[in-house]
């Protein structure tokens, strides 16, 4: 199905926050989503089973940066928790070159965030983990790049690491129109969106955002 | 003491108006449109790029359905506003967005537009939500008849008559529009297809043009009703008549958190605004020819204001007071002395001191009018890049943010939130239509599932958080810990970079209007006539008095805003 990328960002926004992240991080997974649909990454899948992990509480939201690697607080680290967080830390890498992460789930989720702290930082920042090493620049990573974290379902400890010289990495070509979704998978966030809507009760009907129901003046 | 030099002659630059000033939603409640709204920059520039208008099909029926596009030619490029006329059973015509079925229903189509384009939104646009659209399309939207005036001129064009120009006055619009859909909603175009294009640059620019089509559909529309029904008596409306015509607009909460939701860009438009009034009061001597068009003005405004209805008392008191300032301004400016040094800064000051804030904020967009080559390039300044401003500084240290905290939000710090008033409201968003709605916390459920609108709350609560820890604590290392707060941290970042980002009051306060929220966005699309129909929903007039496509070139000044000249108050 054609859906655009303002529809992904706001879908996945609502499904985050019905999953149980807080608002700030809902909104950065929207717009995560959107950086990864904008560059033809079809990652709904690979977001959907995280969001459903945070949903049954399978995932934590806080962090302790306070030793390395940094690990969830509150439960195992999601990329969507630890992505901001790496972002908020940019100055780190700035200063220190690296940040130590611990083990996590479906990391492609941690691209768009890899882009935004190359970005401030103005340099390359590798992503590295046991099986690949993913250059990202402020405009994104290689095709080739993205295509090969998409598919990893659990990644052990990864390493945000800032390059020692700008090695320049073709981005991924961008979108206006975002991939195709598929149905169920939009199903499963829509399921996780509605947790964020109030059914209508007969006293919002009646103090609703109009008055009387026929308008014909 | 005599004064000095330095107090008769102000300073060539005039400060803005403080953000504690500005940033109140009573006086947001009083917003006027001025020369920097949206839809006459958008005129502007059609007219300046030369853009052309045609209508290469209308096969509308008897009935009055059928179909019609509307072609806009310019830059190189063509756009398409396809429109779908239907009869519509009266008992399901409602302004609410929960509707299902409407007069018209209408799309803007990014190109030409082959049969196979109409047959395939023909399938899609009269169902509007639960249809849907393609990348191709870019605004989708939907009117309904003022059923009383469209009949009525439909009958005095049939029966080969003008209508009274005081009927059309009374309502101002033959349709108005009830949603109006852009920015990838529904299938739609992304923001990004069109933002780079000239014609789009600055915001709600193809929901401007839609809405400007619309209302040229609705006139014609008229007149082939009128034609079918009397093929050989039947007049078209007077192009002079039909200029008092503009568009209707219902619109409701559903509007409301835009401001909200979007600090920076609302910052970009206060701050083109503000920027505008503080560069025509430091002009230091006022041109005559100027001098006379603004007096002509304000006489164009008391006539406007005189015309002004509403059924909604408070909305009504308004309009009175709006009137009698106008009253002691026009006794003011006959011994006003535009020969003194910054005479509109000394009436903008006089009328702080004098008027209210209906009269004051028109006043501001009275004194824009006449200084388009002054003013007119702020338009280009009323964009944020919110992506860049998203981005939270992790470096700040929680010391800083603490006293940005009390900088910025003084007025969260002076709410008392233990009583139960100070957050009476919640906004939340409906299972029923996905629109955002307001609830009472202590009678309604959901308040658990609460919209982040709870600004000055967070802040209170943010500013007690940071206590916890020592000041020289990185934001990111607090917001590791604690991610509560990476919204409110944001918005704080913001606010500190932005001065008018923030909206100075409680969103969630027992005494809020959300239509104060609705007037202050309206205002910068340039609806006139607001008009309450609650405090949560609100009708409004579009392109009163503009050009319509088929004269823009003709007319050679953007100087319709307030009225045919010589319109005096009775």
């Amino acid at each position: 199905m054609h859906v655009s990328l303002n529809e992904i960002e706001y879908e996945v926004r609502k499904a985050a926050r019905g999953a149980g992240l807080v608002w700030g991080q809902a909104e950065e997974a929207g717009k995560a989503a959107r950086w990864l649909a904008a560059r033809n990454v079809d990652a709904l899948p690979a977001l959907a089973d995280l969001l459903d992990a945070h949903a049954e509480g399978r995932l934590g939201i806080k962090m302790d940066v306070t030793g390395s690697p940094w690990r969830g607080a509150d439960g195992p680290v999601s990329p969507l928790v630890a992505g901001p967080v790496v972002v908020d830390h940019a100055f780190v890498l700035a200063a220190h070159g690296r940040i130590e992460l611990d083990a996590m789930p479906r990391p492609i989720m941690l691209a768009p965030f890899a882009a935004a702290a190359a970005r401030l930082v103005g340099a390359t920042i590798d992503l590295v983990q046991s099986t690949c090493r993913t250059p990202f620049t402020g405009e994104g990573a290689s095709r080739a790049a993205l295509g090969a974290l998409l598919p990893i379902e659990t990644t052990n400890r990864i390493w945000c690491v800032r390059s020692p010289g700008h090695i320049p990495t073709p981005a991924a070509h961008s979108s206006n129109t975002g991939p195709n979704i598929d149905p169920d998978v939009w199903n499963r966030l829509s399921r996780l969106a509605r947790r964020t809507y109030v059914p209508a009760s007969t006293l919002s009907h009646e103090r609703g955002a109009g008055a009387g129901a026929i308008d014909n003046d | 003491m005599s004064p000095s030099i330095a107090e008769l002659s102000r300073p060539p630059s005039v400060a803005l108006r403080a953000p504690e000033t500005v940033m109140r939603l009573a006086r947001m409640g009083s917003f006027h449109p001025t020369r920097l709204s949206f839809l006459r920059v958008l005129l502007r520039r059609l007219r300046r790029d030369n853009w052309q208008f045609d209508r290469p099909v209308w096969r509308v029926d008897r009935r009055g359905e059928g179909v019609a596009v509307y072609r806009v030619c310019g830059k190189g490029r063509t756009y398409s506003l396809v429109a779908f006329p239907h009869h519509l059973d009266p008992a399901k015509r409602t302004d609410r967005v929960i509707a299902e079925e409407w007069d018209a229903t209408f799309v803007l189509h990014d190109g030409e537009v082959s049969e196979a384009d109409i047959a395939r939104l023909a399938a899609n646009v009269p169902y509007q939500e639960a249809g849907r659209c393609s990348a191709e399309e870019i605004v989708l939207s939907r009117a309904n008849k003022s059923v009383r005036l469209f009949d009525y001129v439909v009958g005095r064009l049939a029966a080969g008559e003008q209508p009274d120009s005081a009927e059309l006055d009374a309502v101002g619009y033959l349709m108005r529009t009830t949603a109006v859909y852009a920015n990838g909603k529904f299938g739609l175009a992304d923001r990004e297809r069109i933002a780079g294009r000239i014609e789009f640059a600055g915001p709600f620019a193809a929901e401007m043009l839609s809405i400007w089509l619309i209302r040229a559909f609705t006139v014609d529309w008229a007149d082939h009703l009128a034609a079918a029904r009397a093929p050989d008596s039947a007049v078209r409306l007077d192009t002079g008549l039909r200029r008092r015509l503009g568009v209707g607009n219902a619109t409701g909460l559903g509007m409301a958190p835009f401001l909200i939701n979007h600090p920076s860009l609302l910052d970009s438009w206060m701050g083109a605004r503000e920027t505008a009034l503080a560069r025509v009061r430091a002009i230091r001597r006022a041109g005559s020819d100027r001098v006379a068009r603004f007096v002509e003005l304000v006489a164009q405004a008391q006539a406007q204001a005189s015309q002004w209805r509403t059924g909604d008392e408070v909305q009504s008191r308004r309009i009175a007071g709006l009137a009698a300032d106008l009253a002691a301004l026009r006794a003011d400016l006959r011994d006003s002395p535009f020969d003194r040094s910054y005479p509109w800064d000394a009436l903008f000051d006089w009328s702080a001191a004098h008027l209210g804030e209906e009269a004051q904020e028109l006043l501001l967009a009275l004194l824009l009018e006449p200084h388009g080559d002054l003013v007119d390039d702020l338009a280009a300044c009323m964009v944020s890049d919110e992506e860049r401003e998203f981005v939270i500084d992790g470096g700040m240290t929680i010391g800083a943010l603490a006293a940005l905290l009390r900088q910025h939000y003084a007025f969260a710090f002076e709410i008392d939130f233990t009583k139960p008033t100070a957050q009476a409201l919640f906004w939340y968003v409906s299972e029923e239509k996905l629109e955002p709605r307001l609830g009472r916390r202590d009678e309604e459920p959901g308040a658990e599932r609460e919209q982040p609108l709870t600004v000055a709350r967070d802040v209170v609560a943010l500013a007690k958080a940071l206590e916890l820890h020592h000041e020289t604590y990185s934001v990111a290392s607090f917001l590791a810990g604690a991610p509560e707060f990476r919204q409110i941290v944001r918005r704080v970042q913001i606010a500190a970079r932005r001065p008018y980002a923030e909206i100075r009051d409680n969103l969630i306060d027992a005494v809020v209007r959300p239509i104060d929220l609705l007037r202050c966005k309206l205002s910068f699309f340039g609806a006139t006539r607001f008009d309450p129909k609650s405090d949560r929903w609100v009708r409004i007039t579009l392109f009163e008095n503009a050009p319509f496509p088929d004269e823009l070139h003709a007319r050679p000044d953007d100087d319709w805003a307030f009225g045919p000249p010589g319109a005096q108050a009775t």
